[in-house]
C-alpha cells in the first residue's frame, strides 16, 4: 500500500497544471500573394512575411523588394512598391493564353525568390444568374422564419478536361471572405456540359445586388486553393485534418527556406444581378 | 481423427519412461505378426528377448495386442504396447512394470438461468472446494474429465445461488445439465463485473475485462442510457481524443484495429450520435468482453483488441416484454419460447429521439443538426437435442445526418450470424459459424452543380469453425479455420435525378480479398499454480481482381504525375499475397493464493485498414485492404502484470505494464486528397508507432459500495520517414499521436443506499491531447491563414468531468410480475467546459487582432430523466 500511496502522490506532482495554451515562436516566413487576372489593369503582388499568432500586428510588410515578371523567360514588366507590402506594375497589362510567367523577386537581403511557371486557362462564361429561396430561421428571433435567397448560376464548361474554377461571390459589392467562402469546383464529374450551380451556402434577402465571378485556375493553383481551404475552415472541429504548412509555387534559389504563397494567372467572367420580386 | 492423433501422440509422450528408454537402445526384431491375447503375447515377447513384464491386474492380460513385423528398439515396442492395453510403463530394476491407467470419465453439460433457461457465461463446476474444476464457455458448456468415484459438486454463478450435487462416475461418462436459480437481491450481492475470483487470478488474458450488462444495477451515461461501451471507456488503457470521438483508442492503437464483434459478426461503426453512445442495445446485450492486454490466439485481423459483445439469446421459458424511454431514445424488446425449454427468439428496437427532445442541446459547432438513428437487434435458437444446438443473430442499423442544405448522409451496418454448436465428445465442443456482415454509407447531395448519390461500403462473409477439446482436467486444446471474403466498394456516384447535371456513373475499383487464419492453442493448467495461453495462428491475405495496380517512378514521390506503367488484373488473378505467422502466449504464475503475476505477447497481423485523414474518422470514410503499395499493420504487444485481491475477493488490484510497436501504419501527406481516387496510395504515408504506459485498477466487487479507480501512465507516438520531401513528418522524428494523454484517471463508484434507491457516480481526468498550434501567421487574398510547422507539440488543457444518476426502482415487487424504475442523471454536473480543440480566428471585437476560440462541445450540466419497464 505504502507504494502505491507513493505513486498517487506522485501522480498528483505530474499532473500538468497549465491551462493557456503556449503558442509557439514564430518562424520568420516570406509570404506572396500574387495573382494576375485577365484584362489590361495595374496588376498587384503582395509581399509579407509572417508573424506570431499571438502578435497584435496583422502582417509584416516586406519593402524595397525588385519584382520582375517572367513571360517566356524574358522580364516583361517590373512592380514598383507602393506601401504595406504591396508592388505594382508599372504598366497595365493583361496575361495573355498560351504564354508562361514566373515571378521573381530581389528581397532587400539579397536573396532571390522564384516561382514555378504560370499559364493562363481560358474562362467560361456566366449565362445567367437566378435564385432560390428557403425558408430558414430568423437569426435575430429564432422563432421567426425568413426568405433566405441564395443564387443559382447558368453556365457550360469548356470542352477540355479537367477544368478547375474560382468562384467569388459579392453581396452589395462586398466580398464573401471568410474561409468558407472560399468556392471551388472541378469540372470531373460535368466536363463540357452546360451546368447549373446552386450557390446554397451564400444567403441573400430581397433587394441585394448579387456579384458572380469565376476564375480558371491551373491545376497546382487549385490543389493550393483547397488545401488553403482545407486548411482554413476545418480547423479546430472535430473534422479537421491534420493541420500543416500550405504548399505554394515560390522557392528561394540560394537556399532552402520555405515561401509561402501563391503566384497565379487568372482568366475570369463576371455577372451581376439585383434580388427583385 | 484429430481426437485420436492427440490422443496417440500424448500416449506416446508421456507414457513411457523416456530415461529409461532412451538408455536401453535394444533392438528387437520381430519377424512375424503377433496378434492375440496380451498375456500371451507378452509372454512370448519375455521369452524371445529376455524381456520381465510385470502386471497384476487382471484386465490387461484380457486385452487383446497386435504388434506388426518389424525392427524396433525398446523404446518404440513399449510404446506399442502402453498404447494398445492402455497402461503406464515404469522400469523398476530391468522389470517393466505395467501399470493400468486410471479410467476416466467426463462430466458433461451445460448451466443455464432456472428461469429463462439462458446460458451462464463463466458459470464454474467445482469440486467441492479444490481448485479442479471447469468454466462454462460463452454458450454455458462444460466439460470435466475425471477418474472414477464419488465427487461433491459446486455450481457457481456470479448473482446466483450455488447448487451442489454429489456425482457418481463409476463406468461412463456423464451428461448433466445444472440450472441456477437468481439469487434474492440482497445489498451485499451487487455485482460490477462477472469474473470470479478463481478467474481474477488465474485467467491468462491479461488486461481483460468482462461487462455483464445483465447485471442488477448497470451505469447510466450520456443522457441516461446504459451502454457498454461507453462503460469500458473508463477501463486503465481506453481513450478516445474527445467527447465526440467516432472510435476508441486501446493502448495507443488506432480506432481501426478494435475488432469488434458482435455474436462473432464484425461491426464496423459501432457508434451513434458522434460516438456519445454505441450501437449496441443494452436490453438485448448479454455480456462484453474486452481484451486489451493479449488476444487469443481465435481472434485475428486487427491489431489492437477484441471487443467481443454477446446477445442474449432469450427467455426459453415464459414470454416478457421490457424497454425504456429517455432524452436520447426509445427502446423496446420482447423474448420469449418459441417451443418451450427448445427455442427462444429476443427482438429488439431502438429509436433516437433527440431530435425531438433537445432539438438546440448541442453547443453552437454542432447545432442545427439532424441527426437519428434506428436498429433492431434479433436472435433465434433452437435446442435440436443435446449435442446440437442453432442460433441465428441479426442487426441492423441506420444512422443520418443533415446540416443545412448539406448533403444527407446516411449509414449503417447490417450483420447476420448463423451458428451451430455441435458437441462432438463429452469433451468436444465444436462451433461452426456463417457470418455476413455490411457497412455502407450513401451521401445525397440534391445541391446543383453535380447533384448525385455516393455509396459506398464494405461486404465480408466469413465461414469459421472454432473447436474446443477438453483433454483432462484443466487441460483444453482449441483449434479452428478462419476465412473471409471481402468485397470492398471504395465508391461509386450516381446522378441524383433526371436533371442532375451529372448523368453518368462513375465508379472506382472495387476491391476483392480473403482473409485466412488457421490456429491452434493449448489453454489450461500445466501445473496447479500456473495457467497458459499458449498457441499460433497463421494468418494471410490474398486481394485478385479484377483491378488495376499503377507503377510508380522511384525517382519521384508517388503521385499521379509519377506513374509509369499500370498492370491490369482480371478477376480472380492475385494482385497481392500475404500471410504471417502470429505466435501469442501468456501466463498467469499464481505466486500466493491472493497474487498472481501474468505475463503475455501478442503479434498480429491487421490486413485491413480505415483511410481516414481527420482527427476522429467519419462514417464517411473508406476501408482498404493490404495491397502492394499498403502492407499489413504488424504488431507486436508485451504486458507485464501484477494481480491481487484482498477481503476475500471483495477488493481486486491491478497494476499492469505494457509495450505496443507495429509497423506499416498509415497516414497522410499533407494537404492529402482522398475523396473518389482510384490511387489512394498517392497520399498515403507509412511509418511506426510504439506506445508504452502502466495501467493501475482497483475494483470494489461486491457491497453497498461497488466500483473502481482506474489509471493510466501512457505514451503513444509515431514516426513517419519517407524517401522524399513531404514523406517525411516533424522530420522524420516521433510525435505524439493524437489521442496521447499521458495521464488518465477514472472514478466509477455505485452505492445501493436502499433496496429501492441507488446512486452512481463516474468522475474522470485526462492530461490534454496534443495539438497543433500555429508558429505563425499571414494574409492570403485577405483570408487569416494560421502557419503550422511541427506536428501535435503542443497540449490542450485537462479534461475533468463528473456525471451522477440516481435509479428509483419505482415498482419492484417480487410479488408482481410488473417492474420498472427510474434513472435521474446530470452529465457534465459542474458543468466544465471541456476544450475539445482550439480555432484560430480574427477576433470579433477587433478584427485586425487574432485569437484562439476554444471549440467546446458540451458546454452546461445536461440532466435527464429515463424511464425503463419490464413485464
Amino acid at each position: 500500500m505504502k507504494i502505491i500511496r507513493i505513486l498517487l502522490v506522485l501522480i498528483m506532482f505530474h499532473c500538468e497544471q497549465k491551462n493557456l495554451l503556449d503558442l509557439d515562436d514564430n518562424v520568420d516566413l516570406l509570404v506572396v500573394e500574387g495573382w494576375l487576372t485577365e484584362g489590361e489593369k495595374t496588376q498587384q503582388i503582395k509581399v509579407t512575411r509572417t508573424t506570431s499568432f499571438a502578435s497584435p500586428n496583422k502582417e509584416i510588410a516586406v519593402d524595397n523588394a525588385q519584382i520582375e515578371l517572367i513571360e517566356n523567360g524574358i522580364v516583361t514588366v517590373q512592380f514598383i512598391h507602393d506601401s504595406d507590402g504591396i508592388y505594382r506594375s508599372e504598366n497595365k497589362f493583361s496575361p495573355i493564353s498560351n504564354s508562361a510567367y514566373q515571378l521573381q523577386i530581389v528581397l532587400p537581403t539579397g536573396d532571390t525568390v522564384i516561382s514555378a511557371n504560370e499559364i493562363l486557362f481560358p474562362s467560361i462564361t456566366i449565362q445567367e444568374i437566378g435564385f432560390g429561396f428557403s425558408l430558414q430561421s430568423d437569426p435575430l428571433n429564432p422563432r421567426d422564419e425568413i426568405l433566405v435567397y441564395y443564387p443559382i448560376v447558368f453556365a457550360s464548361d469548356l470542352s477540355t478536361n479537367n477544368e478547375n474554377y474560382w468562384w467569388l461571390v459579392n453581396k452589395n459589392g462586398v466580398l464573401f471572405n471568410e474561409p468558407k467562402d472560399i468556392y471551388l469546383l472541378s469540372d470531373s464529374f460535368f466536363n463540357g456540359k452546360s451546368f447549373r450551380n446552386e450557390l446554397t451556402e451564400f444567403a441573400f434577402s430581397e433587394g441585394d445586388s448579387v456579384g458572380i465571378t469565376i476564375y480558371t485556375l491551373s491545376p497546382d493553383a487549385f490543389q493550393y486553393m483547397a488545401q488553403l481551404k482545407n486548411q482554413t475552415v476545418s480547423l479546430g472541429t472535430n473534422s479537421s485534418i491534420a493541420p500543416a504548412k500550405i504548399s505554394g509555387n515560390l522557392r528561394y534559389k540560394n537556399k532552402n527556406d520555405a515561401v509561402l504563397g501563391y503566384f497565379g494567372v487568372l482568366a475570369g467572367s463576371s455577372k451581376g444581378v439585383l434580388i427583385t420580386d | 481423427m484429430l481426437h485420436r492423433l492427440i490422443i496417440i501422440t500424448y500416449f506416446s509422450l508421456s507414457l513411457v519412461d523416456l530415461a529409461y528408454c532412451q538408455k536401453n537402445t535394444q533392438e528387437i526384431n520381430i519377424t512375424k505378426d503377433k496378434e492375440g491375447n496380451a498375456a500371451e503375447i507378452l509372454s512370448n515377447l519375455q521369452t524371445e528377448f529376455n524381456l520381465s513384464f510385470v502386471y497384476g491386474n487382471a484386465s490387461i492380460v484380457e486385452k487383446k495386442l497386435y504388434i506388426k513385423a518389424d525392427k524396433y528398439n525398446l523404446r518404440e515396442l513399449l510404446v506399442q504396447i502402453s498404447r494398445q492395453l492402455e497402461v503406464k510403463i515404469t522400469i523398476v530394476s530391468g522389470s517393466i512394470l505395467l501399470i493400468p491407467l486410471p479410467l476416466k470419465y467426463t462430466l458433461s453439460g451445460f448451466i443455464r438461468d432456472e428461469k429463462t433457461l439462458e446460458a451462464l457465461i463463466g458459470a464454474t463446476v467445482q469440486l467441492g472446494n479444490t481448485k479442479i474444476g471447469a468454466v462454462s464457455n460463452n454458450f454455458g458448456f462444460f466439460s470435466l474429465t475425471l477418474e472414477p468415484g464419488v465427487y461433491p459438486i459446486q455450481v457457481k454463478y456470479i448473482g446466483y445461488e450455488a447448487t451442489f450435487d454429489t456425482l457418481i462416475l463409476t463406468s461412463n461418462s456423464i451428461k448433466k445439465d445444472y440450472s441456477l436459480k437468481l439469487s434474492e437481491q440482497k445489498l451485499d450481492e451487487i455485482l460490477v463485473n462477472s469474473l470470479t475470483s478463481d478467474e481474477y487470478l488465474s485467467s491468462p488474458i491479461s488486461g481483460g475485462a468482462i461487462l455483464d450488462l445483465q447485471k442488477k444495477n448497470p451505469l447510466p451515461f450520456f443522457l441516461g442510457e446504459v451502454d457498454a461501451l461507453q462503460e469500458i471507456l473508463y477501463y486503465p488503457g481506453i481513450k478516445t481524443i474527445g467527447e465526440d470521438a467516432n472510435g476508441i483508442n486501446v493502448r495507443g492503437g488506432g480506432v481501426d484495429q478494435n475488432l469488434i464483434l458482435l455474436d462473432d459478426a464484425v461491426i464496423y461503426n459501432p457508434n451513434h450520435f458522434y460516438g456519445l453512445i454505441s450501437v449496441f442495445n443494452p436490453d438485448a446485450i448479454n455480456r462484453l468482453e474486452l481484451m486489451k492486454g493479449f488476444m487469443p490466439s481465435q481472434f485475428g485481423g486487427r491489431a489492437s483488441s477484441v471487443i467481443n459483445v454477446i446477445q442474449r439469446d432469450g427467455n426459453r421459458s415464459t414470454h416478457s416484454i421490457s424497454g425504456g424511454v429517455g432524452p436520447l431514445s426509445a427502446r423496446f424488446l420482447a423474448e420469449g419460447p418459441i417451443v418451450k425449454n427448445k427455442s427462444s427468439f429476443l427482438i429488439s428496437a431502438r429509436q433516437s429521439l433527440l431530435n425531438l427532445t433537445f432539438p438546440r442541446l448541442i453547443s453552437k459547432s454542432v447545432d442545427n443538426s439532424n441527426s437519428n438513428f434506428q436498429e433492431v437487434n434479433l436472435k433465434l435458437n433452437y435446442v435440436l437435442n443435446d449435442r446440437n444446438t442453432f442460433y441465428i443473430a441479426g442487426y441492423t442499423g441506420n444512422d443520418s445526418n443533415r446540416n443545412g442544405f448539406d448533403a444527407i448522409k446516411r449509414w449503417g451496418n447490417t450483420m447476420i450470424s448463423s451458428r451451430w454448436n455441435h458437441t462432438f465428445l463429452p469433451n468436444w465442443f465444436g462451433h461452426f459459424l456463417l457470418i455476413y456482415s455490411d457497412y455502407r454509407y450513401r451521401i445525397e447531395d440534391p445541391v446543383e452543380v453535380g447533384s448525385f448519390i455516393g455509396r459506398s461500403g464494405i461486404q465480408q462473409t466469413s465461414l469459421k469453425t472454432d473447436n474446443e477439446l477438453y483433454l483432462k482436467k484443466n487441460h483444453q486444446l482449441l483449434f479452428g479455420l478462419q476465412s473471409t471474403y471481402y468485397k470492398l466498394r471504395p465508391g461509386e456516384r450516381l446522378p441524383f435525378n433526371e436533371q442532375s447535371s451529372l448523368q453518368d456513373t462513375l465508379q472506382l475499383d472495387n476491391e476483392n480479398g480473403l482473409e485466412y487464419g488457421f490456429y491452434v492453442a493449448y489453454e489450461g493448467k500445466p501445473v496447479s499454480y500456473i495457467s497458459l495461453h499458449a498457441g499460433i495462428r497463421w494468418s494471410g491475405m490474398l486481394a485478385f481482381g479484377p483491378g488495376t495496380q499503377y507503377i510508380y517512378s522511384p525517382k519521384n514521390t508517388r503521385s499521379i504525375d509519377s506513374i509509369i506503367d499500370s498492370i491490369r488484373y482480371d478477376a480472380g488473378e492475385i494482385i497481392s499475397n500475404y500471410s504471417g505467422i502470429e505466435p501469442r502466449i501468456s501466463l498467469s504464475l499464481q505466486v500466493h493464493k491472493n497474487h498472481s503475476l501474468k505475463a503475455s505477447y501478442t503479434k498480429n497481423f491487421q490486413y485491413l485498414h480505415l483511410i481516414s485523414t481527420t482527427s476522429t474518422p467519419s462514417p464517411t470514410d473508406i476501408w482498404t485492404l493490404s495491397s502492394p503499395y499498403i502492407k499489413p499493420l504488424n504488431n507486436s504487444h508485451w504486458s507485464l502484470g501484477w494481480y491481487q485481491e484482498y477481503f476475500n475477493h471483495v477488493l481486486l488490484l491491478s497494476i499492469e505494464g505494457f509495450y505496443k510497436f507495429q509497423r506499416n501504419i498509415l497516414d497522410y501527406k499533407d494537404g492529402s486528397d482522398l475523396s473518389f481516387t482510384n490511387n489512394p496510395e498517392t497520399e498515403i504515408l507509412s511509418g511506426v508507432h510504439r506506445s508504452y504506459g502502466l495501467e493501475i485498477m482497483l475494483e470494489k466487487k461486491n457491497g453497498k459500495l461497488t466500483g473502481w479507480v482506474g489509471y493510466t501512465l501512457g505514451k503513444s507516438e509515431r514516426k513517419i520517414t519517407g524517401t522524399f520531401s513531404g514523406e517525411r513528418i516533424n522530420n522524420g522524428k516521433y510525435f505524439p499521436e493524437n489521442f496521447d494523454k499521458k495521464h488518465s484517471t477514472n472514478t466509477v463508484l455505485s452505492y445501493q443506499f436502499r433496496t429501492n434507491w441507488s446512486v452512481s457516480s463516474t468522475f474522470t481526468f485526462q492530461s490534454g491531447r496534443p495539438i497543433t498550434v500555429p508558429s505563425g501567421k499571414y494574409y492570403f487574398n485577405g483570408i487569416l491563414v494560421p502557419h503550422f510547422e511541427g506536428r501535435n507539440q503542443n497540449r490542450l488543457p485537462n479534461y475533468h468531468r463528473l456525471d451522477l444518476a440516481i435509479r428509483w426502482d419505482w415498482h419492484n415487487s417480487k410479488a408482481k410480475r410488473y417492474a420498472d424504475f427510474l434513472t435521474f442523471s446530470a452529465y457534465n454536473v459542474y458543468g466544465r467546459k471541456n476544450v475539445y480543440s482550439y480555432q484560430f480566428q480574427n477576433s470579433t471585437s477587433d478584427p485586425d487582432e487574432t485569437t484562439l476560440i476554444p471549440f467546446v462541445i458540451f458546454e452546461s450540466i445536461i440532466p435527464s430523466v429515463t424511464y425503463n419497464f419490464k413485464f
